[in-house]
């Protein structure tokens, strides 16, 4: 990677052409991406074989599970940390050291497992795929996390709106009941083991972890403050772990398989395989499991057919669902989909769902249409949120159409800064940074809107 | 000639003599915020703007600039309630955090480095007011809560100098809350601190928010009333006008109004209040705080009787002519009592003093009877008993005691009524620590979680003989309590079921090394005064059957004590029924209009201050009864409030300290010893206090009173 | 009220009157007197008549536009006289439709009142509560005192 790095500074140093990629082709240091078959860990992503329970078990689920349970759960822990495992959910927190935050000793109260399946990032169907076709590796997954985290339950918080999900869910939970795999001494590791399946109401903010904990106790889905951490005080007062479906669900194969497997992919920091959804203008949108850090155009070229016609015609790519900066063509050439390039690229992995744009798009138009979302989405209980995303929004869609004057893009800006990190929850960022984006890479069109609505006075003066 | 002293001098003597316990002088701690918790002993340093401070662990970064003498502002944070965190503008600059914090949440930790002067502090303050004011409206000229609005006084101090937002401004429609709070919802800015209040207070889940985000509203969810007897501090919590008092809607500025200190008469709690006036009329009140009372809540009847100070006011003396009561003047009135007094024997002579008698008017009055030879005096309602024991009818474990106990036993009383503040408390005994609270009368509301033992006497006494699951719960508990209500003492059977609960008291050590649990709950300002000062009949005058019979204040006095034939002479504020059975009314003062003392149900002395002067003819009513000893011929010794004053003090020392609760002697049972035990009968226990808006001749004048009765019963 | 009543009441009855309030000089002077007694007093025809006696006239020789005119029953005031004109006659005396009071009688809703002259300017003017007219602003007792029962 310092190689990449060296190079890309003489390409930058010399004000060369040269196409990075070239570059990185050139150099020594190993491409990403073409994940081969028998490295996938979702091996029924797309529903084409059995979904229930015997067909799992072909695949390899469940597979000396009583095995993985008896090792403990110091060394799931410790394999989770060794296989660079990063929460999958958008933040990006390592998976291992978040697990062991949960406390070793009990002071009485039970720890829980909280399972975020509240998937409603627009432009991210990755969850959704995982409990539709592939149930039996999130409940396997689940038990192994919650042995990892001396967890006797475990709560799968289901967004509303998935109703097949869920009967798919409960339909696996039910089988491995029946099978004995959870339940009282679960796969006969002497290590109880329930789990609950809770349906939520649709709301985007109950996929913060807070929230979700409240709406999982019956309360209104609003985040609450931290400290205290779900990890000390969490669902029902008691230590608490909220992680992402897909993290749980990647993590038996990681220990079967060895955590230096998993390490194997991607650059370092950003290891393993991941779900990306692609949606938007390209030929064949799809969800597909890939390396990390592949290039996002070959990940484009390769999966999806390509960008609508032809990758001049990009326009913008938001890369990892809509609460992201979106980024331009210039930087979607040779940015690499993992999380530290992104973040290099003032941009985020997220969720990895990837929302192509073509030229054909008026992004001021797409971005207000975001901002609708957050403003919708807004809980309402902190102020910058409650009243900053409505705001956002509705200069947005004056900006839109050009009903604007050139300054009041600066005070979209300064809007977008005052509502950033000054709210409890992370949605408050959520909605200032895709509008960031817009004015970080789209200023002139904006500008060029308001002048073309209405032109400067100095003009009609003269 | 001051044939009959104080109790208290008696009760001394008598106590030397017994086996008591006297329990050691009460220390009167300043604040006291959770009683529950123990000091904190251990401290850490924290740096606030570049000076180290010192502060309790567990303490909050808030907490830390506070006792820095850093202001920070803030809206939705509230001491007495629960942490919400939601306005951010309390937010600071905690070195090595990645974004600013919300001071009021986050806990202080050792060796924090805390800025508040930063330009990253003044922009995140600038930008949360920014958003506060975009969706509020600008109607401050006509806002209620202009001159005391936290918004107002914060967007000057640490808002922009100019508003950038021109998109359309959020309407909301408002909420009917009843006839007490005035919702102009348009204005909220979300605090949810009356949501807060009404679910950890008060204990009324009936506010909530709805919607989301921008459509955020505070609401009742299903259009319903706001049914609580402490609804009224909701207008003190809201920073802003969206809620604000009905009655006081349009009615004054807020700095037009002259503030006086004074006590609330409406319960026996002594709330301290703010009297605010405009010119001669009182415009509204408003607690004032006192931890050891009120904290800073009073109940809704304190806030709101205040329009009965301006109806069926007594402005003149009145006779009784042909055809009616008739405007005389006072030496016609002292005439005509002169002339029947003169026909009466001493003990016919009669004295009551009523519920909202001070204890100036009730010694005067004490004194001019004695020196009539008179000792036909008693206090209403208090029929029956003696009260030669303080400790047999105050509340001895003192208001913030209650927090403190572990098992309460409510006989005869629903506090929520008679003592909605004391009510608080209770509940956040029984919800924050884990009190058990039980009740013998007919079944209570309480709002938190009652054990119904029984309705009367008969659970009294299988109490007392053990044989109830419950006496083993108040042995066993630490600090068990008992609260007897004024209803059982007016009882027929009151002496016979006081016997019992000092028996029981005795029996679970409810009075023990440091704590004193036998607590009676008065409903009325005047009572503890009057037993204070000994204003009960004498033996001699318990037989003797009134000829003339003064009411001071005296408005629900029993049939059976005014005979029908009697002169009877009234000297009060308010036309109500003592002034409609009297032969002679004289005009007394009303509470915010004198300044008198009153002692509260846990005995301690507070000074009303006048805050207006006594509407038209009316007078002190001490200076009334003195003026009478002069045509009666039995001339009183004092001439100005100095020396009443040092005569209440001769008559009962501890009245001269206000604000002090001077502690009682316990007499180990023995108090009703020597009275042989009394019938009791089967008659359920009720509270003594029918209707939480109407008890005394204020409250009944009350329009806004009337108002939350009649929304009551619907 | 019987329209033969005021239909045949005497001239001189409103001369009388004219003549006591400014003198009869200055009433003849005046335009209105001359125009609506004598000018217009032939040929016109005597269309209708309401409840508090008011005469409508109609001359189809006059001017258009002046070819309708009310005498009132009580003309002590012109100024305030026109806005007791009833609602029924409202339409006929404006030229905004042909309808006589008793052809739009019966549009006339069940609640209504009779008409009034406007109070505006007298003491029974409207006061409304906020008005420093209005009796309870006027009024510096700041308590109702007990009247004895």
């Amino acid at each position: 990677m310092a190689m990449q790095r060296l190079f890309r500074g003489v390409a930058q140093r010399a004000g060369s052409a040269v196409n990075t990629n070239f570059i990185r082709a050139m150099s020594t240091e190993r491409t990403y991406g073409n994940l081969k078959d028998q490295d996938r860990i979702f091996t029924n992503l797309y529903g084409k074989h059995d979904v229930g329970i015997e067909g799992a078990m072909k695949r390899g689920d469940w597979h000396r599970t009583k095995d993985l349970v008896e090792k403990g759960s110091d060394w799931i822990v410790n394999e989770i940390k060794a296989s660079g495992l990063r929460g999958r959910g958008g933040a990006g927190f390592p998976s291992g050291l978040k697990w062991s935050f949960m406390p070793k000793v009990t002071d009485g109260r039970p720890s829980y497992l909280v399972i975020n399946a509240d998937e409603s990032e627009p432009g991210t169907c990755k969850d959704r795929e995982i409990m539709r076709h592939d149930p039996h590796k999130l409940v396997e997954g689940c038990l192994i996390a919650g042995v990892a985290m001396r967890a006797r339950y475990c709560y799968i918080y289901i967004r509303g709106e998935y109703v097949n999900e869920r009967l798919a869910l409960e339909k696996a939970v039910k089988e491995a009941y029946a099978k004995g795999f959870i339940g009282k001494n679960a796969c006969n590791s002497g290590y109880d083991y329930d789990i609950f399946v809770h349906f939520g109401a649709g709301a985007y903010i109950c996929g913060e972890e807070t929230a979700l904990i409240e709406s999982l106790e019956g309360k209104q889905g609003k985040p609450r403050l931290k400290p205290p951490f779900p990890a000390g005080v969490g669902l029902y007062g008691c230590p608490t772990t909220v992680t992402n479906v897909e993290t749980v669900a990647v993590a038996p194969t990681i220990l079967r398989r060895g955590a230096d497997w998993f390490a194997s992919f991607g650059r370092k920091n950003n290891t393993g395989t991941k779900l990306f959804c692609i949606s938007g203008h390209v030929n064949t949108p799809c969800t597909v499991e890939e390396e990390m850090s592949i290039p996002l155009r070959e990940l484009i070229d390769r999966h999806c057919g390509g960008v609508r016609g032809g990758w001049d015609n990009l326009l913008a790519v938001i890369p990892g669902g809509s609460s992201v900066p979106c980024i331009p063509k210039s930087v979607c050439d040779d940015v690499l989909m993992d999380f530290d390039d992104l973040k290099n690229a003032q941009s985020g992995l997220g969720t990895a769902a990837v929302i192509v744009m073509d030229k054909s798009t008026d992004m001021i138009d797409a971005i207000s249409r975001l901002a609708y979302f957050y403003k919708h989405e807004s809980c309402g209980q902190c102020t910058p949120c409650r009243e900053g995303t409505g705001w956002l929004w509705m200069m947005l869609e004056r900006m839109k159409k050009g009903d604007a004057r050139l300054e009041e893009i600066d005070m979209l800006q300064e809007l977008t800064k005052q509502i950033e990190g000054h709210t409890i929850c992370a949605l408050g960022d959520a909605a200032a940074w895709p509008v960031q984006g817009l004015i970080r890479h789209f200023r002139p069109e904006m500008e060029a809107r308001i002048l073309e609505a209405a032109p400067p006075p100095e003009k009609i003066a003269a | 000639m001051f044939g009959r002293f104080s109790s208290a001098a008696r009760t001394l003597t008598r106590a030397s003599t017994s086996r008591v316990f006297v329990p050691p002088p009460q220390v009167v701690v300043g604040a006291k915020f959770f009683s529950s918790t123990p000091p904190p002993v251990d401290t850490i340093t924290v740096t606030v703007d570049g000076s180290p401070v010192e502060i309790p662990k567990g303490s909050t970064v808030l907490h830390a600039c506070e006792t820095a003498g850093v202001e920070i502002p803030r809206f939705c944070y509230h001491q007495r309630l629960s942490i919400a965190g939601n306005c951010r503008m309390c937010l600071v600059e905690v070195e090595k955090a990645p974004k600013p914090v919300a001071s009021c949440a986050m806990p202080a930790m050792p060796n924090m480095n805390i800025k508040t002067t930063t330009p990253l502090v003044k922009k995140a303050r600038e930008g949360v007011m920014e958003f506060l004011l975009a969706n509020h409206p600008l109607d401050c000229p006509i806002c209620d809560q202009g001159g005391e609005c936290d918004l107002q006084d914060q967007a000057m101090v640490f808002g922009s100098d100019r508003g950038r937002f021109v998109e359309t401004k959020r309407g909301v429609e408002d909420k009917e809350l009843g006839p007490l709070v005035k919702t102009v919802m348009t204005r909220c800015i979300h605090c949810t601190r009356c949501v807060r209040f009404a679910k950890e207070v008060a204990g009324v889940e009936d506010l909530g928010t709805t919607g989301r985000g921008r459509d955020t509203e505070i609401g009742t969810y299903v259009s319903k009333l706001f049914r609580s007897e402490m609804s009224g501090n909701v207008i003190d919590l809201c920073p802003v006008g969206a809620l604000t008092s009905k009655p006081y809607a349009f009615t004054a500025r807020s700095w037009e109004l002259k503030k006086t200190e004074s006590v609330d008469v409406s319960d026996a709690l002594g709330s301290n209040i703010l009297v605010d006036t405009k010119g001669t009329e009182v415009m509204r009140i408003t607690p004032r705080l006192n931890e050891e009372i009120n904290e800073e809540w009073i109940s809704d009847k304190a806030r709101f009787q205040y329009d009965g100070l301006k109806r069926q006011r007594i402005d003149v003396p009145m006779a009784k002519a042909a055809g009616g009561l008739a405007a005389v003047s006072w030496e016609e009135a002292f005439e005509k009592i002169a002339e029947a007094v003169s026909k009466a024997s001493k003990d016919e002579i009669k004295g009551i003093a009523g519920k909202l008698a001070d204890a100036e008017s009730i010694v005067a009055m004490k004194d001019l009877l004695n020196r009539l030879g008179s000792g036909n005096h008693m206090c209403e309602g208090f029929p029956t008993l003696g009260a030669d024991i303080r400790s047999s009818y105050l509340m001895n474990s003192s208001i913030v005691g209650v927090e403190d106990a572990d098992a309460i036993l409510l006989v005869g009383t629903n506090p929520r009524v008679e003592a909605p503040v004391l009510n608080a408390r209770l509940r956040r005994a029984c919800l924050s620590t884990g009190a058990t609270v039980a009740n013998v009368g007919s079944p209570l509301n309480l709002t938190f979680p009652v054990e119904e033992l029984g309705m009367g006497a008969a659970t009294l006494k299988e109490l007392d003989a053990q044989s109830h699951p419950f006496f083993k719960t108040m042995k066993e508990a630490a600090n068990p309590m008992i609260v007897v209500g004024a209803g059982l003492v007016g009882r027929e059977d009151g002496l016979a079921l006081l016997q019992t609960l000092h028996s029981l008291a005795e029996k679970t050590g409810v009075v023990g090394e440091g704590w004193n649990g036998f607590n009676m709950l008065h409903d009325s300002a005047g009572r503890v005064a009057g037993l204070d000062l000994g204003f009960l009949p004498s033996e001699s005058a318990k037989k003797a059957a009134a000829k003339v019979v003064f009411l001071l204040n005296s408005d629900d006095f029993d049939e059976a004590d005014v005979p029908a034939d009697a002169f009877v002479v009234y000297v009060g504020s308010h036309g109500d029924k003592g002034a409609t059975r009297a032969d002679v009314i004289l005009p007394g003062a009303a509470y915010t209009e004198k300044s008198s003392t009153y002692v509260n149900t846990e005995g301690r002395p507070q000074r009303t201050k006048a805050a207006v002067a006594p509407i038209g003819q009316a007078r002190d009513d001490w200076t009334i009864v003195r003026a009478l000893s002069e045509v009666l011929g039995a001339s009183l010794p004092y001439d100005d409030l100095n020396a009443v004053r040092a005569r209440l003090a001769e008559v009962a020392p501890h009245m001269e300290r206000t604000t002090e609760v001077e502690p009682s002697t316990w007499l180990n049972g023995s108090t009703y010893a020597h009275i042989p035990a009394g019938t009791t009968s089967d008659a359920p226990f009720t509270s003594s206090v029918a209707n939480f808006y109407m008890t005394d001749a204020v409250s009944r004048a009350s329009v806004t009173m009337a108002k939350c009765t009649s929304t009551k019963l619907t | 009220m019987s329209v033969s009543k005021f239909a045949n009441a005497p001239l001189t009855r409103y001369i009388a009157k004219d003549a006591s309030k400014g003198g009869i000089i200055n009433k003849i002077v005046d335009g209105n007197f001359f125009a609506s007694h004598v000018l217009k007093s032939s040929p016109r025809t005597l269309v209708g008549t309401d409840d508090k006696g008011n005469q409508y006239y109609e001359s189809m020789t006059s001017q258009l536009g002046r070819h309708r005119w009310v005498l009132y029953s009580d003309h002590d005031d012109y100024v305030d006289a026109p806005t007791g004109i009833p609602p029924e006659w409202h339409g006929w005396i404006n030229h905004i439709n042909d309808f006589t009071g008793p052809e739009m009688e019966a549009t006339k809703p069940f609640y209504a009142i009779p008409a009034t002259v406007t109070k505006t300017g007298t003491p029974d003017a409207y006061k409304p509560k906020g008005s420093w007219k209005h009796p309870a602003k006027r009024s510096w007792g700041k308590y109702t005192s007990f009247c004895g029962v």
